[in-house]
């Protein structure tokens, strides 16, 4: 029965051409769309490595540049902020904090491996209590890291893996540069602070350490408050902080905020594309279902004849069901072979499981669709009485 | 082999009423060859297709074998149509996009056959109406004739005790109405098939061995012919 | 003979109602979808408050200092920068420099208010047309002065003074305090150039004004006289750029710095590369293919449709040519028909699209949106509908005028 039906399915491919072409291009669309969707999701799952309850991003910005002045402003400033009783813990890191918009990428090498992309961030030894990071090897930093030769760093997971492989990083000494090494110390479980949709990537954190040929004033100050500290202290902490740090521009937001900006630059697109394809999806569906159903009108004498042949209503049904499953598959082998070539080449770095859980979503909902138009159709025309319908003509 | 007794069929519709079939009662034998001849809108097609269990009569009493078939379920009518029955329409009914093999391989697919039984039985009927050279032809390259010739072998591949062939040669000149009228005879001859015909063409009615005549939904002559010829 | 033709099809929309729905509704969705998509281009690309006179004015965004070492770093340019080299220019008729907006908090009544601040000059006003709900723009004497005057949008009057008139009164902002002397009407924050909450003197910000750096946090925005003059200005631009004095030749080799149109400045940052090519052509490209792509599916669609309601109809067909119409005639009856019912569907669209821009409008999605139908988005919309017709009628018509009138007569081919 099932090669009949394929028969007649490629006998017939030219009036069906748009039909299968319709299919096609549903299931590339629906490919694409669950693609980017499962990617997101299974980043989603994965777990962040940090904590962000109650942590607040303060943003200070001198708007100047008188590099000495600053920088004895900042050391007060971040002593004030230390002694309010509300603030449990707090750190001065570079201006890519977790959720931020900001990056800073470099390369590091092993001994004479290839240069691995990282995001390196510069934070000082409270950061790790701000963010409850979780060390799965060595420690975190010290003060015993002041006297280092190579300055100390913590990496993460990923980074261990892309630079050592299965080897023991700990101790081992990494260059940035020709004139840049440092020392690995710990490396913790995960560090994923882009976004809760993004991949991890290989990170390292390096050591503020304020008593130390500091160059820079550090813009993200991160500082973990006591449960129940709302918008009065924040009021109260950044009059303070104004008063020390004189035309300073001070922004105050919390982790949670830019964790929902940061969501929404995913959300928004992905929501906007799916309900882009769903529309599309169901006006095909729609489609399907008018031709489908005009086509059975068109082949009542065929249907009689069959009735008469000893066809059962059922096996009617089940026919014309079945000739849209094989115009579906002969859509989606087409669209089979372009959907592969995502994975086998590789495109866009997702991983290649991702590509094919699409293709399969996509296939089946590809199936469930197609279905879904032709029952009803079909169950029309295994309604259709043969007698009448074989004398119409 | 068929058993018709009172049959009535009246067709409803919101304001009139017409008796297609008005108290018919026939009973056609294994091995007979009869037609049925009538005027057009009497009601020959109708009672074809009561016998070939496509149409319920309004009232009355059919059976197949000495069975009735009023208690059938659809699959087991289905089944009926498929084993005993085949059928042979005036405007062929081949399916266009199917070639000549796979149509007449059709009434076999709904049976548990295999794929190369289907096949071996397709180009043995096929074989009998003279058409082994057009198998993998398309309905669309054939004639007229070959075409009702193909149908015939649609209606022999299921090995039917009975074929009912609905005015099978009026869509055809006299040349190849005779043809397909000579295959017709020689089935019911040599192999013993039953065949039941609704024609409008005397001269074909003649060649059978029975014929019954109809006017407004009633049977109105039903003979014995002696000569096969007048 | 139209008249006709459109009784007849109203007749047939009518007859087949399931097949009527389905196309209106694949219809009047692409549609409804490609307005908004088109709104939302022009809101962040067209001509709009205050950036009306687009086709006069580039804006200067980047600028990227290369090194040959690989060292590359890029942002805003600096106010030095600006000053001393873009204002300087000759072919423009104005510049305004002013600030990247930053986002301060302020503190009124127990509450917080996220605001973004920006510091302008005098010009920013005068080649920008802001809407004036009440007051006026600083003047250039305030700016000179280093006046605490600011501007203020619509929404931050209402957060500090509810929807009572603002002039005069005193507002703090990150932790300064300034008097209102104009309120306008929000911006959108599509608009980097001169979104902000709150305008301040840029004069506010004179100690940078030292600062020798090339790169900072300033903006600029040019004008031309004539909007003829703008690659003129991209020219002398271009020459300037080569007469910059870098200081730190070590590092940096080549500067890279261009006036742009709002379309280019996208084009150029989003689609990568070294920013040395605007991207425009590129950008539109991949704009059309997006839209041919996206309407595909709904024209494969509607043609698997119209065939199947025109071969429906193949009887009609039959009579028609056997009383003497040609296969041109019957094309076009069917063109008309089906752009008649492009129409429907586009008026519908343009319905639900209304709905859904007020949708996005009142949902914060994009601050400030103020998405609406112009004559221009109208009109590609209109355009949208006819080219959607044709491609979907011409097909199944052609197809059908081309069977036998016998044939058509018979109830058409398989």
């Amino acid at each position: 029965m099932i090669r009949h039906l394929f028969k007649l399915i490629w006998n017939r491919k030219k009036s069906n051409f748009l039909l299968i072409s319709e299919i096609f291009f549903s299931f590339l669309v629906l490919f694409g769309v669950l693609s980017f969707a499962l990617y997101n999701y299974h980043n989603y799952r994965q777990p962040l490595g940090f904590t962000h309850d109650n942590v607040w991003q303060v943003w200070i910005n001198p708007n100047t540049d008188s590099t000495a002045q600053n920088l004895a402003v900042q050391e007060q400033l971040l002593q004030r902020v230390r002694s309010f009783p509300e603030v449990a813990h707090a750190s001065l890191a570079s201006s890519n904090t977790p959720f931020s918009f900001n990056t800073m990428n470099g390369d590091l090498t092993y001994e004479k491996g290839k240069e691995v992309e990282t995001h390196n961030f510069e934070v000082q030894d409270e950061f790790k209590d701000v963010l409850g990071l979780q060390l799965s090897q060595g420690r975190w930093f010290g003060p015993q890291d002041n006297s280092s030769l190579h300055p100390a760093i913590v990496i993460n997971q990923k980074l261990k893996g892309d630079l050592f492989g299965s080897e023991d990083p700990l101790g081992k000494k990494v260059s940035a540069n020709d004139s840049t090494h440092y020392t690995v110390i710990g490396v913790v479980n995960h560090f994923r602070p882009a976004s809760e949709y993004a991949a991890e990537e290989g990170a390292f954190f390096g050591r503020i350490n304020l008593s130390k040929d500091n160059k820079y004033v550090w813009t993200g100050l991160l500082i973990k408050v006591k449960p129940g500290t709302g918008v009065a202290f924040e009021e109260k902490m950044v009059k303070e902080i104004s008063a020390i740090a004189k035309g300073w521009s001070i922004e105050v937001t919390t982790l949670e905020k830019m964790r929902q900006s940061k969501a929404k630059m995913t959300l928004v697109p992905l929501v906007a594309m799916a309900v882009v394809c769903g529309f599309l999806v169901f006006n095909v569906a729609l489609g399907l279902f008018g031709v489908l159903w005009y086509n059975i009108n068109k082949r009542t004498s065929e249907i009689g004849l069959r009735r008469a042949m000893g066809a059962t209503t059922r096996q009617i049904r089940t026919q014309f069901v079945g000739e849209v499953l094989v115009m579906a598959t002969f859509g989606l082998l087409l669209g089979l072979l372009l959907a592969v070539q995502f994975p086998l080449l590789q495109v866009f770095q997702l991983s290649p499981a991702i590509y094919w859980q699409g293709i399969g979503t996509a296939a089946v909902l590809i199936f469930l669709l197609v279905a879904l138009c032709a029952l009803y159709p079909s169950q029309q025309a295994s309604r259709i009485q043969p007698a009448v319908a074989l004398h119409e003509e | 082999m068929i058993q018709l007794q009172d049959i009535e069929k009246v067709y409803r519709t919101k304001t009139i009423e017409t008796v297609a079939l008005n108290r018919v009662n026939l009973l056609v034998e294994r091995g007979e060859f009869v037609s049925i001849m009538g005027p057009s809108g009497c009601g020959k097609s109708t009672l074809l297709n009561i016998m070939g269990l496509l149409d319920e009569p309004t009232s009355g009493y059919v059976a197949i074998d000495g069975k009735p078939v009023k208690t059938h379920s659809d699959r087991q009518l289905a089944k009926l149509r498929n084993e005993k029955i085949g059928f042979v329409f005036q405007s062929y009914h081949l399916i266009h996009d199917l070639s000549v093999v796979d149509n007449v391989e059709l009434p076999l697919l709904y049976r548990p056959v295999s794929a190369g039984e289907r096949r071996k039985s397709a180009l043995e009927a096929l074989e009998k109406v003279g058409l082994s050279t057009r198998t993998k032809h398309f309905p669309s390259q054939l004639s007229g004739g070959q075409r009702q010739r193909v149908a015939i072998a649609r209606a022999l591949a299921g090995n039917p005790e009975i074929i009912l062939a609905d005015e099978p040669t009026g869509n055809l000149d006299s040349v190849m109405g005779n043809e397909i009228m000579d295959i017709l005879l020689r089935l019911n001859q040599e192999e013993g098939t039953t065949i039941v015909m609704v024609t409008h063409d005397e001269h074909m009615a003649l060649k059978t061995n029975r014929l019954i005549r109809f006017f407004d939904g009633q049977q109105v002559a039903d003979s014995m012919v002696i000569e096969a010829q007048i | 003979m139209l008249k006709n033709y459109i009784k007849i099809a109203w007749a047939v929309l009518k007859r087949r109602k399931f097949f009527t729905f389905i196309s209106l509704f694949g219809i009047s969705f692409t549609l409804m979808v490609l307005m908004v998509v088109t709104s939302l281009f022009d809101h962040a690309f067209g001509p709009q408050m205050p950036e009306r006179q687009t086709e006069r004015l580039l804006f200067v965004n980047m600028m990227r200092e290369q090194g040959e070492q690989g060292y590359s770093s890029s942002g805003p340019p600096s106010y030095y920068f600006l000053d001393r080299y873009v204002k300087k220019l000759q072919t423009p008729e104005k510049v305004s420099i002013n600030s990247v907006f930053t986002t301060v908090n302020s503190y009124v009544n127990n509450q917080k208010l996220t605001l973004d601040l920006k510091h302008t000059d005098r010009a920013f006003w005068e080649i920008l047309d802001f809407e004036f709900l009440e007051g006026r723009a600083f003047t250039q004497q305030e700016v000179a002065n280093a006046s605490h005057v600011a501007v203020i949008n619509q929404n931050t009057r209402q957060k500090y003074f509810g929807d009572a008139p603002a002039i005069g009164q005193r507002i703090e902002v990150n932790q300064v305090k300034y008097t209102v002397v104009g309120v306008v009407k929000d911006v959108p924050v599509l608009r980097l150039n001169s979104y902000s909450d709150v305008w301040v003197p840029i004069t506010l910000r004179r100690n940078e004004f030292l600062n020798d750096r090339l790169r900072g946090s300033f903006f600029a925005i040019i004008q031309a006289r004539k909007p003829g003059d703008l690659p003129k200005i991209k020219e002398e631009y271009a020459r300037m750029m080569t007469q910059v004095e870098i200081k730190n030749p070590k590092d940096v080799s080549t500067l890279y710095s261009f006036p742009d149109t709002i379309l280019e400045t996208f084009a150029r940052t989003t689609l990568g590369g070294r920013g040395e090519n605007s991207n425009v052509g590129y950008f539109y490209t991949l704009l059309a293919l997006a839209a041919f792509l996206f309407m595909l599916l709904p024209t494969i669609n509607l043609v698997n449709i119209n065939i199947s309601r025109i071969m429906e109809r193949s009887s009609e067909i039959g009579v028609r040519k056997a009383f003497g119409a040609s296969s041109k005639v019957i094309i076009g009856q069917f063109v008309v028909e089906n752009v008649f019912l492009t129409l429907i569907g586009g008026l519908l669209g343009l319905a639900f699209s209304l709905g859904v821009m007020h949708l996005i409008n009142n949902s914060g999605v994009i601050a400030y949106a103020d998405l609406g139908l112009n004559v221009r988005v109208f009109a590609w919309g209109l355009l949208l509908c006819l080219v959607f017709g044709l491609i979907s009628g011409v097909y199944p018509a052609y197809k059908m005028s081309r069977l036998h009138a016998v044939e058509a007569l018979r109830g058409g081919s398989k």
